[in-house]
């Protein structure tokens, strides 16, 4: 006989065949609702114990966040919080491209060297605003610390930028340079500067940044652009054109 | 009632409609579940457990009418009879030596033993065996699907199935003897 017949005639009769009260139907029926219920109370308690949470959750937000918005240093802010300001600032001012800065020696004698720079670019402001500068720190505290401390004002598109470079003593000669800009008419928060206001760097920073230089070197001024201007580190390099015997000989005269 | 009704209901976690369908289908799930494991009270646990998935998982079902349905809930429980053997390691793949040259049945044989015989002989096979020969033979898997759902290979599904045949074959043998026997006495 084909197997697939007979394979046909079992499984048709097999099919057909239900073996009746082989088993205690209603006993099963009550575990498998035992089973159900079981499972319906789990669910529910899972759902009472997430709203629970949640709530909390929330609860527990919204306190913080009131006590946040009421005492916005309660947190307190430490110092490599606002380094890390600092840093976003600098990140900030990465928008201003391709200043070429013309610098001109206007005026020289022995002890004092006027150079005047102008920037020719234009500044791409877009980015630098003062809540671009620093997103994570409060600005509030930033506006008035500017007040007091750093007013370095630029000009968005004809900035002209006037250093002083003094030449002080004719031996050891530290180079005094500072940093003016005409037309003010847009400040820029420096943050970075403002926040560490009581710190040690910004002392330093205020007391301008000395160089030694021998009396008979010429200056030449890297094309420092605004950003480096606006967090006050110019790029100076020193090239000293004579010999250390011809500056003795300077000295000596 | 209209059964796609009682689906509807049962999706909604209607109890009384899910005790229908229970009430409907247990008894031929049951004999379906004992097929598979020998005993009645694995039988009933293979079918609770089965039910307790149905009801869990009847939404995901996208059938409709009571042959899908009822193919549906068979493939659950037949699932949940052979996971059952495999955690208790019930299925074992032995071989018996037999001459399985031929391993067709008389048709006189097969017409003269009722359903009821089939099923009882069919659960003295060892579990190997009559794992293979219920989902090939009369649940129509094919080697493939059996040698995944048992985790060997189809040429051991093969093998185990012409074993089946053979070894059924010497016991429809037996009953119809018994059988003839016991006509020839009435």
């Amino acid at each position: 006989m084909n197997l697939e017949k007979e394979d046909k005639i079992i499984s048709d009769k097999l099919n057909e065949y239900i073996e009746f009260d082989a088993f205690d139907k209603h006993k099963v029926w009550g575990q498998i609702e035992g089973q159900l219920a079981g499972k319906k109370q789990k669910k529910a308690y899972l759902l009472k114990y997430l709203s629970v949470a949640a709530l909390l959750i929330l609860f527990l937000g919204g306190y913080f966040i009131t006590i946040q918005s009421n005492n916005p240093l309660q947190g307190g802010v430490n110092k490599d919080q606002l380094a890390i300001g600092a840093n976003k600032s600098k990140e900030s001012h990465t928008s201003i491209k391709n200043i070429g800065v013309t610098s001109k020696i206007i005026a020289k004698n022995e002890n004092d060297i006027i150079v005047k720079q102008t920037p020719k670019a234009v500044l791409d402001n877009s980015k630098n605003t003062k809540a671009d500068s620093s997103p994570s720190t409060n600005l509030d505290l930033s506006a008035t610390v500017l007040d007091k401390t750093n007013p370095v004002v630029l000009n968005e598109s004809k900035t002209s930028i006037q250093s002083d470079i003094n030449v002080s003593s004719p031996n050891v000669l530290p180079l005094i340079v500072k940093a003016k800009f005409n037309r003010p008419q847009r400040r820029y928060p420096i943050v970075h500067i403002n926040e560490l206001g009581h710190s040690e760097e910004v002392i330093n920073l205020n007391a301008t940044i000395a160089y030694e230089k021998p009396s008979n070197s010429s200056i030449q001024l890297n094309n420092f652009n605004e950003q480096q201007e606006v967090q006050k580190y110019f790029t100076i390099k020193l090239i000293v054109n004579k010999s250390n015997n011809s500056i003795n000989k300077d000295h000596e005269k | 009632m209209d059964i796609n009704q009682l689906i509807r209901d049962c999706q909604g976690s209607n109890i009384v409609a899910q005790r229908l369908l229970y009430e409907q289908y247990c008894q031929q799930l049951f004999t379906c579940c004992k097929r598979y494991v020998k005993n009645t009270e694995d039988a009933e646990e293979c079918l609770m457990n089965g039910f307790v998935k149905v009801f869990n998982n009847i939404l995901k079902f996208e059938g409709y009418g009571a042959a899908q349905l009822y193919g549906w809930m068979k493939k659950i429980m037949i699932n949940e009879c052979l996971m059952h053997l495999r955690k208790r390691n019930l299925i074992v793949f032995i071989e018996i030596d037999d001459n399985i040259d031929d391993a067709s049945i008389e048709p006189s044989v097969l017409d003269d033993i009722n359903a009821k015989e089939i099923y009882a002989l069919i659960q003295e096979l060892p579990s190997g065996y009559k794992s293979v020969f219920n989902l090939y033979v009369i649940d129509q898997l094919s080697h493939k699907e059996i040698a995944s759902l048992l985790n060997i290979s189809e040429g051991t599904s093969k093998s185990q199935l012409n074993k089946a045949r053979a070894y059924l074959k010497k016991l429809f043998n037996n009953q119809n003897n018994i059988n003839n026997e016991f006509r020839k006495r009435g």
